[in-house]
Order: C-alpha cells, then structure tokens, then sequence
C-alpha cells in the first residue's frame, strides 16, 4: 500500500484507543449486568385482581412522595402524567369529575415540564375529550402528531374527532388516511372511510374500504391494534362493513355472487337478532328468492 | 494511520496554519470524549442488540448461526453474519457486554480516520469541517454507543473505498488487489442494504473500465453467499418483508405494483420532508415547525446539489452508491423508516450537504474563476474568505444541535423506568430460582435469556385464549412473564386473557408491584 505514514501517528491512534479503553473500564469495570431480584409482594393464588394493565396497581401515596423529592423535570413530568393517568382510570370507575379536573391539571402540568413527549399530548387530549372540550382535545392531538409525526393514533383520535364531533366528513378523511398510511393495520378507520365515500357517492372507493375493513377483521389483525375500542366495536364495524358490501353490490354496482357473499359473511357476524331480520328483509327485496341461511 | 496531508495551499487562511493530520487528531479525541460521555455499559431495550450479541455468543459456543434464546436454538435467518462474526472475535477476549461495546466506540473513531483518508484527495478545505460534523454527530454517537451493525457496515464500507484508491494507483499488488475486493464483499454481509455498495461498486468499476475489481467482486460475492446460506439456510427474511404489505400483519398479503408505488411516495416524502434533515441536524422537539421546514428543505436542497456535484465530479462512486442505497430505502416498509437507516451513509451526506453549500457559495461570493459552470463544479478550487467563514458557521450551528441533543440521549438510555425495572427483575428472579431447562414465556425474550439465562419465546399475538395456551404446551414453556410494559399493551391485551381464563394452569410464582408484574409458574397438564 502507498500509504504515508506519519511515525508519530503510529503510536498516537493506538495509545490513545488504549488510553480511552482503560478510562471506560475504570468507569464501568464493576458494573454488573445481572441484579438481584426486587422484594416480591404477598399475592395471594388465583388473586385475578392483582394484575391491572397499566395504572391498575397504582399507588398514589408513594407517587405523590416521589414527586415531591424530584427536581429533574423530565422525571417530575413522568410522575405527574402517570399520577394523572391514575385520576383518569379513577374517573372512568367512579365517574366523579373531580377526578377529570385532577387528571387533567396533572397531565397539563406533565406537558408543561416535559413539552418534548408525544404521549402527554395525546392523554391529555383523551380527557379533554371526555370533557367534552373537543377544540381543546384537536389542538392537543395535533400537538402530539407534530412531536411524533408517526403517532397514528393521534390521526385516528383526530379523525373520529373530526367525523363524530366536528361532523367534517373532509377532514376527517384526511386524518384516517394519514394513519392508515402509518399502520395499515388500524381497525374503525376504514369503514369510516368507506362510510364517508358512501356519502359522496363515491361506491368504488367505499367498496374498497368496506373490503379492508372486513379483511383486517376477518385476520384477526384488529387485534393488534393498540385502538382503544372494545371488541364489540371492532366487531360491529366489520359486520356493517359486509352488509353494505353486500347492498353495495345488490344495487349501485350489481354482481349477484359478491353480493350473497357478503351476504353470508354478514350473517355470520352479525349478533343484533332486529338488524339481521330487518337486513334479511332488505336483502329478500333486493334479490327476491335468494336463500338466506338460518340464524 | 494518518499520513501527514499538504497544506492546502487553495484554503483562504482560515485555520490553514494548522495540518489536518493534526486536525483529525483533535477531532478524534473530541469524538472519543463525546463517546465516552455517552458510553453505558448495558445493552438497549430494543431487543436488536441482545439478538447481535446472542448471535455472537453463540458461534462463540460452537453452537452455529443459530437464536440460542429460543427454544431449539432455530438457525438465524434474518441478520447477515458479518457484525455478529465480528463479535465472536471480540468475545474471544472477553464475552462482556462491555467489552463489545467499547469495540464498537473504537470503529465509530476508526471510521472517522478512514474518512479522512477517502475525502482527503476530494474535499480539500471542506474536509476538516466534514470530519468535525461526522465526529461530533448525535447519530455517531447513538450508534456507536450501541451493538448494532451501522457503524461495522459504514466501517468496512469507507475501508473498502480507501482500499480501492490505493488498489487502483498500485496495480501489480495482488496482496492489496485481493484484500480490497475481500473488504468490499463485507458490507453486504453486513446489512442487507449493502447490496447497494454491491450495485454500486460495480457499476463504477465498469464505468471506470477497472473490469477485474468488477468481476472478483462479483465472483467473491457469490461465492460468500453461496457458503453462508449452505451452512445456514436458504431463507431469506428480509426479502419476504420487502414485499410483504406488513410485517406485523403478515395476512395482509404481498404488496402490489400500485402498493409499492405507494409506498415508495410515502417513503420519499418521509425521507425528504423530515428524516434525512434530522439525522443530519436534529433540531429539538419544540423547534418551531416552520423553522423545521425550512433547515429540512435548505439541507435537501444542498443535499442534492452536492449529490449532483459528486456525480460529475470526482465523487461519483458517492453519489451512485447513496442513490442507490434510498433506492432501496423506500421501497422498505414505511412503519420502520428511520434516522437508524441513513447512518449507513451519514458521512457521504454531510459531504454533499458541504459540497453544496461549497457549491452556492461559489456563485454567490465573488472568486477569481469567471465561468459560472466552472465555479459550481469546482467551487473549492475558487475559495474565497467569506465562503470558508460561512462554511464554518453553518458546521459550528450544525455541531451545536447534534451536542445539544446528546444529553436527552443519554438520560432516555440509562433511565429505566419501572415497567423495565419490574421486568428484570422477574429475569433475576428467574436466573436464581427456575431450573436451567426452564423456558420462559415473555415479551422480550432475547433480554430476558441475556438476563435470566433461560431459553424463551413471545407469545402469540392473538385474542384467541386457546392459542396462546396450544403455544405454551407445544413449547414446553415452564414459566410465564406478565409485564406491563408502558410502551406496548400487547400483555395486557393477549397474554393476561389466556391466564385468567385459564387460573388452574398458572400458579403465581413471583409478583411485584407498581406497576404489577407477575411470573408465573405453568401447571402442566
């Protein structure tokens, strides 16, 4: 190699990757990967309440103690965000709202402390939703999506916002896509989508949608989704989601076959004993002598 | 080594006094300095590291490219060999987390030298000012702090480039001739996306008419690859997760050609709008976003100047390997788009965001060369005063951002929060008090064998009770690890279901609060 060497670089680079070694070892020489384990707690067998996800196991008393000995603000904003998560699980318990009133002073004071935290935004957009201050709760969403531009729940929250309560078709649709394009494995979103093209009589786009919707369902994926909506929920989207497909292709875009397919589909989701007779009716009509399998 | 440079006798006095030789020591020491005040000795939370690590381990072992934290020690099939080879050799001298971890710091410092070797024929007086943005920059830091394979991949990547200048001056040398086409092969092995230093370093070598660095690339490459999947396997999951709509969904099917231009856009924008820019200057959170909009539109816009300079220019191995390597990030899934992905080529970046900027400056500050084509493609041939002042100014802003950041680094690395807390210690309880052919169900199970010692495996995400009971008796699986981690509910939501609908199989072995977390022991059937 035509490589000039300097005769004192020869010794600098590898006595000062010496020197720097030995510096990091006498730093962090005795650390030890392994600990020992913490104090367990007296639980007793078959105890099913002892495990709450999140906040359930919440101790406020000692929380409220660490507060008060912490200086570092990062640290006072988790402790305060999580003091004020454990208000608002106390809130959905109890429905008392000074519960909402100290969740939502603690959280906004978490957000004051730490401003850099996607997640202070966006919890204390959820209470200011239950608080019905919807203007409040955009704001704090989108507060959330501009520290986190890939926080797809702050779009899908935005979007229900936008479609629910600001009955603003537009922007909602806006919202869903966006977080569809970050988890395309979001439930809800695109059988609102498929409802919002419905209404603008957009039929293949709303067919599309109603497709995913029921596809996502059908996998299992909705599941994966960390959406805070319940089963029944998710359940109901993909149900509506086949009978519409299935009236869809009854009437704006005719195809007999796809149609008592998702017919079918429908039936087998479908737990509201009034809407399957009445959808029943409605689908006899539209194809008089299709068979419709038992309930 | 360093080789004592030239003085630039073009530079426009501007700290000229001064040899880079003895520049790029300084800037080194800075580096080692910032790397050691951000130096932890522990691996992340991330999981990637533990599995580079434990892959380490186990050729270390004897026991092959094999997942030893799982149950049957699988055969890897995801992560190229080359940075988990590397590792085995390191744990030769010991198998400390630690001493894998200094490695690493000393490539990232290793790798600014052989940038300064690569650039010192091409930057002239921007080089000193590229090698200071590389040495103090966050993501540097961030990587070189961390067992993952960026900084080896960029390592051997720089290596092989500087190798293959002296090859090409030095033609009768078959020892070097040899040793550069067997460095070039690494970065492939290294990372998947190496295969655009592949596309890359053939393409040039082609143009270049050097066919023979060509071809033994080419033959050197199959042959590696060719013995690496004979002794491994044949699969390949980074191919299938290249055409999958979604990993973590994998029902979801394959992507389509309209899906991939989707996400091609998606990606393109994600990069150009906001990645490339933070990684290169990663202005705080509560920046205004306007303000991020602009620095993010300024830094593309240079970026790209520069990329077209290096193409005509003397830099268009550079330019060629960089497009190729977006070319392939955007065709990954979008979710894991990420600063992580440009630290494979951040210092080619700051080259042309310098180039760039070298480039405007040239048309703007009036200089003695009249042609204005000339003054673009040459621009630091025409120095000026002002120019080296501005060019300084724009690297002391950039260095200050990517300092400034460190600190929030280091406190989210070495903070653990409770969740994490809890979680280890349900890995200690189980490293003193299970049996050694004990294997644990939980959500990170590559952290927890690094911990506890134990083989393991995550359940499945499923809200289907019967499922995750089916895995835990086809799997052995002995004890159960109910966290409550407070970034993923994926416990609470799959794994908490199955043991409360099944309370005669679970026997409560350990449990701590705050939050509560559980291991439990399985009753067999």
């Amino acid at each position: 190699m035509k490589m000039r060497l300097v005769s004192r670089d020869i010794a600098f680079y590898p006595l000062i990757f010496v020197i720097w070694t030995i510096i990091i070892v006498a730093m962090h020489g005795n650390h030890s990967y392994f600990g020992m384990p913490l104090p367990a707690m007296e639980v007793r067998q078959n105890d099913s309440d002892y495990y709450r996800p999140a906040s359930g196991g919440f101790n406020m008393v000692q929380a409220q103690k660490a507060l008060a000995g912490e200086r570092n603000p990062k640290e006072r904003a988790r402790i305060l965000e999580a003091i004020g998560i454990a208000c608002f699980d106390k809130y959905r318990t109890e429905r008392a709202p000074q519960y909402l009133d100290s969740a939502q002073r603690y959280v906004q004071e978490a957000v004051t402390s730490a401003p850099d935290v996607p997640g202070y935004y966006y919890n204390l957009a959820r209470i200011c939703t239950e608080k019905k201050d919807f203007a409040s709760a955009k704001a704090c969403y989108e507060k959330a999506a501009a520290v986190d531009p890939k926080n797809y729940m702050s779009y899908h929250n935005l979007g229900l916002l936008s479609y629910y309560e600001f009955k603003n078709p537009d922007m909602a649709k806006s919202y869903f896509e966006k977080a569809l394009s970050i988890d395309t494995a979001l439930p809800i979103d695109n059988y609102l989508l498929a409802e919002i093209a419905l209404g603008k009589k957009d039929y293949s786009a709303a067919a599309l949608h109603y497709g995913r919707e029921l596809q996502l369902y059908a996998a299992g994926l909705s599941a994966r989704a960390t959406v805070m909506a319940d089963q029944a929920s998710l359940r109901l989207a993909a149900t509506l989601s086949a009978l519409e497909l299935a009236m869809l292709y009854s009437s704006a875009t005719p195809n007999e076959q796809l149609a008592n397919s998702y017919f079918g589909a429908y039936l087998k989701l479908e737990t509201d004993q009034q809407r399957r007779q009445n959808s029943i009716n409605e689908f006899q009509k539209r194809h008089p002598g299709a068979g419709v399998p038992a309930p | 080594m360093t080789p004592q440079a030239p003085h630039d006798k073009n530079a426009p006095g501007f700290f000229s006094s001064i040899p880079q030789a003895t520049w790029v020591r300084v800037l080194i020491v800075l580096q080692l300095s910032l790397l050691a005040w951000e130096f932890y000795p522990d691996l992340s939370t991330n999981g990637d590291d533990a599995r580079y690590y434990l892959l380490g381990q186990a050729m270390r072992e004897g026991k092959g490219y094999r997942q030893i934290q799982l149950p049957n020690a699988p055969v890897e099939t995801g992560y190229p060999i080359a940075f988990p080879l590397l590792l085995t050799i390191v744990s030769f001298v010991s198998s400390s987390i630690m001493v894998a971890k200094i490695f690493l710091a000393l490539c990232g410092a290793l790798t600014t030298l052989l940038c300064y070797f690569l650039f010192k024929n091409h930057l002239r007086r921007l080089l000193v000012p590229m090698l200071a943005l590389w040495a103090v920059s966050s993501l540097m830091v961030e990587f070189s702090s961390s067992l993952m394979s960026e900084i080896p991949f960029l390592l051997f990547s720089i290596l092989a480039l500087v190798l293959y200048e002296r090859s090409a001056a030095d033609p009768k040398n078959a020892w070097l001739f040899w040793l550069t086409i067997a460095v070039s092969v690494v970065p492939m092995h290294c990372r998947s996306v190496g295969l655009a230093f592949s596309a890359a370093w053939i393409l040039n070598t082609l143009v270049d008419k050097r066919y023979r660095f060509a071809l033994a690339h080419v033959g050197m490459l199959a042959v590696t690859v060719v013995v690496f999947h004979v002794f491994t396997t044949w699969q390949n999951s980074y191919l299938l997760q290249l055409v999958q709509k979604n990993s973590y969904a994998p029902d979801l099917g394959y992507v389509t050609v309209a899906d991939m231009l989707e996400r091609i856009g998606q990606n393109i924008k994600a990069y150009g709008l906001s990645i490339v820019s933070q990684s290169l200057i990663p202005l705080p959170y509560a920046f205004p976003p306007f303000a991020k909009t602009i620095v993010s539109a300024l830094c593309v816009a240079l970026i790209l100047t520069g990329w077209v300079r290096g193409f005509f220019g003397r830099m268009r191995f550079a330019s060629l390997y960089v497009f190729l390597y977006f070319g392939i990030l955007v065709m990954w899934q979008f979710q894991w788009s990420s600063e992580r992905f440009v630290v494979g080529v951040l210092p080619f970046l700051y080259y042309f965001l310098l180039s760039g900027l070298d480039a405007l400056m040239s048309l703007v500050v009036p200089a003695k060369d009249a042609s204005l084509a000339r003054k673009f493609t040459a621009g630091s041939e025409a120095p000026s005063r002002a120019g080296g002042i501005v060019v300084w100014a724009v690297v002391a802003i950039i260095g200050f951002f990517n300092v400034y950041n460190q600190p929030k680094d280091l406190h989210l690395k070495r903070y653990l929060g409770p969740d994490w807390r809890n979680f280890y210690s349900c890995a200690d309880w189980v490293r003193i008090n299970a049996p050694q052919d004990a294997v644990v169900m939980s959500r990170k199970p590559e952290l927890f064998y690094v911990r506890a010692k134990r083989t393991g495996l995550v359940y499945p995400f499923t809200h289907n009770t019967q499922k995750i009971i089916d895995a835990i008796d086809s799997m052995r699986v002995s004890h159960v690890v109910l966290d409550n981690f407070a970034w993923t509910a994926t416990s609470g939501e799959y794994l908490y279901p199955a043991i409360r609908s099944n309370p005669g199989r679970f026997k409560i072995a350990y449990a701590l609060n705050n939050p509560p977390t559980v291991v439990y022991e399985v009753v067999k059937r």
